[in-house]
């Protein structure tokens, strides 16, 4: 696991599973399916990117697969990172 | 839609006085437990005020302001709406003709939901620049929800809902502040936000349904996830995203240039989740007022505009972005320049 994947694996833990909700995050817990990340959770997970991150994510990616789970997530913040 | 040589003549409101929280508190209302955690000050309360009677009190407020003209020579009236207005079979724009138009200013009632003021503001900016004779439009907007079938203070959890009405005239070649950009959407995929798997025939209010959003909403959560999960949330922030960035490049602007976000008011965390959507702090968004009033309908943009305005929250040469959305679920943004913080005539502009 990088440290990019354990960073977010970690964040999504703590700060995205209700309380009382019985949820081990790792890097293929689908995101949407499972209903972790609704439109509020959504806006904290792209301010952590934003700023502990450091990368900004634009409309043009605010789409359903790009946020299935860590794993696609990373894969984009790989892929802005290297533009 | 980028707007060209539209200006707001005039802004009048007719906001109530609020019930705090504290009081719903007391009565029962609103769950003590809730106040800290969605920090709710008040809701706006007509009472048995009808809307289209705040409707226009809230036009003549604004011609009172502006006092250079009469709503008799409006080439337009819109009256969007979004909870019931008074006997079925009946008009409110009608009322307005009645009282203040005479009949021959042509006047439509607009369904678009929440988002009706800031749509209804690309068809009115439309229609005057269709015709070199049409000089003014009137968008007003006036919601009582202090009705059955609604609890204001429970109707979604820990949000607040008010009355209130507002009536913006749009005019050509001056103002005290121009329209630079206008646009809104809809996301079909996400029409059934808000129908808590009801059928449509018949309708919920011919068989005294209530409506409650919270319920509704996690009907619609639950429907999600047994399908194919939450995604469609995504999109909608994509789709305000899009909006935002369309309605400031039409305007020639970027979000740094904006001095203040009208968002619908909300809970404290829609507040967080939509400031950090946008990337704004919360001294850039109308926060402060809204949760005095709570969420009226499809006027909160404008309420607040006004308050801005009164209250030297924006300035000749400031800029305002409104954002809205709507069941259906629509999306919309305006951006508008200030030129001036009253009314401004065209002889004074001579």
């Amino acid at each position: 696991m990088t440290e990019l994947t354990r960073r977010l694996v970690d964040f999504i833990q703590e700060n995205l599973v209700s309380d009382g909700d019985d949820i081990k995050v790792d890097e293929t817990t689908p995101l949407l399916l499972s209903g972790l990340l609704d439109s509020l959770r959504t806006a904290r997970l792209l301010n952590f990117l934003r700023r502990d991150i450091g990368v900004p994510i634009p409309a043009a990616k605010l789409d359903p697969e790009n946020f299935r789970d860590v794993v696609t997530i990373v894969a984009m913040v790989r892929e802005l990172e290297s533009v | 839609m980028r707007t060209s040589n539209i200006f707001v003549r005039s802004l009048g409101v007719y906001v109530p006085d609020s019930v705090s929280v504290e009081q719903a508190v007391r009565e029962g209302w609103y769950p003590a437990e809730e106040v800290e955690r969605f920090q709710q000050i008040g809701a706006a309360v007509a009472g048995d005020m009808p809307a289209p009677e705040m409707a226009r009190l809230a036009v003549l407020d604004a011609y009172d302001r502006w006092g250079e003209s009469s709503p008799r020579d409006l080439d337009l009236l819109l009256y969007p709406s979004v909870w019931h207005q008074g006997p079925n079979g009946w008009q409110p724009q009608h009322y307005l003709q009645t009282h203040l138009l005479g009949g021959n200013v042509p006047a439509f009632e607009i369904r678009s939901g929440c988002v009706g003021m800031i749509s209804s503001l690309e068809l009115a900016a439309s229609y005057l620049q269709a015709d070199a004779d049409r000089e003014t439009a009137m968008v007003v907007s006036s919601d009582n929800h202090g009705t059955p079938l609604v609890d204001r203070w429970r109707m979604t959890p820990g949000a607040l809902i008010g009355d209130a009405a507002a009536a913006l005239i749009l005019g050509k070649g001056y103002g005290m502040a121009e329209l630079l950009s206008v646009n809104v959407t809809v996301i079909p995929e996400a029409d059934a936000v808000n129908d808590g798997a009801y059928p449509l025939f018949p309708p919920d209010a011919t068989i005294g349904r209530g409506l409650s959003f919270g319920d509704r909403h996690e009907e619609f959560r639950q429907r999600l996830l047994k399908a194919q999960g939450t995604g469609i949330h995504l999109t909608i922030q994509k789709t305000m995203m899009q909006q935002v960035e369309q309605t400031l490049d039409e305007a020639g602007i970027g979000l740094s240039d904006i001095t203040r976000v009208a968002l619908p008011h909300g809970r404290r965390e829609d507040l967080d989740g939509q400031m950090s959507w946008l990337g704004i702090d919360e001294d850039q968004t109308t926060w402060d007022y809204g949760r005095r009033v709570g969420h009226c309908g499809a006027v909160d943009q404008f309420i607040a505009f006004e308050h801005l305005i009164a209250t030297g929250g924006l300035v000749a040469g400031d800029h305002l972005l409104m954002v809205g959305f709507g069941s259906g679920t629509s999306v919309a943004a305006a951006a508008f320049r200030v030129l001036a913080t009253s009314p401004v005539t065209r002889g004074a502009r001579a």
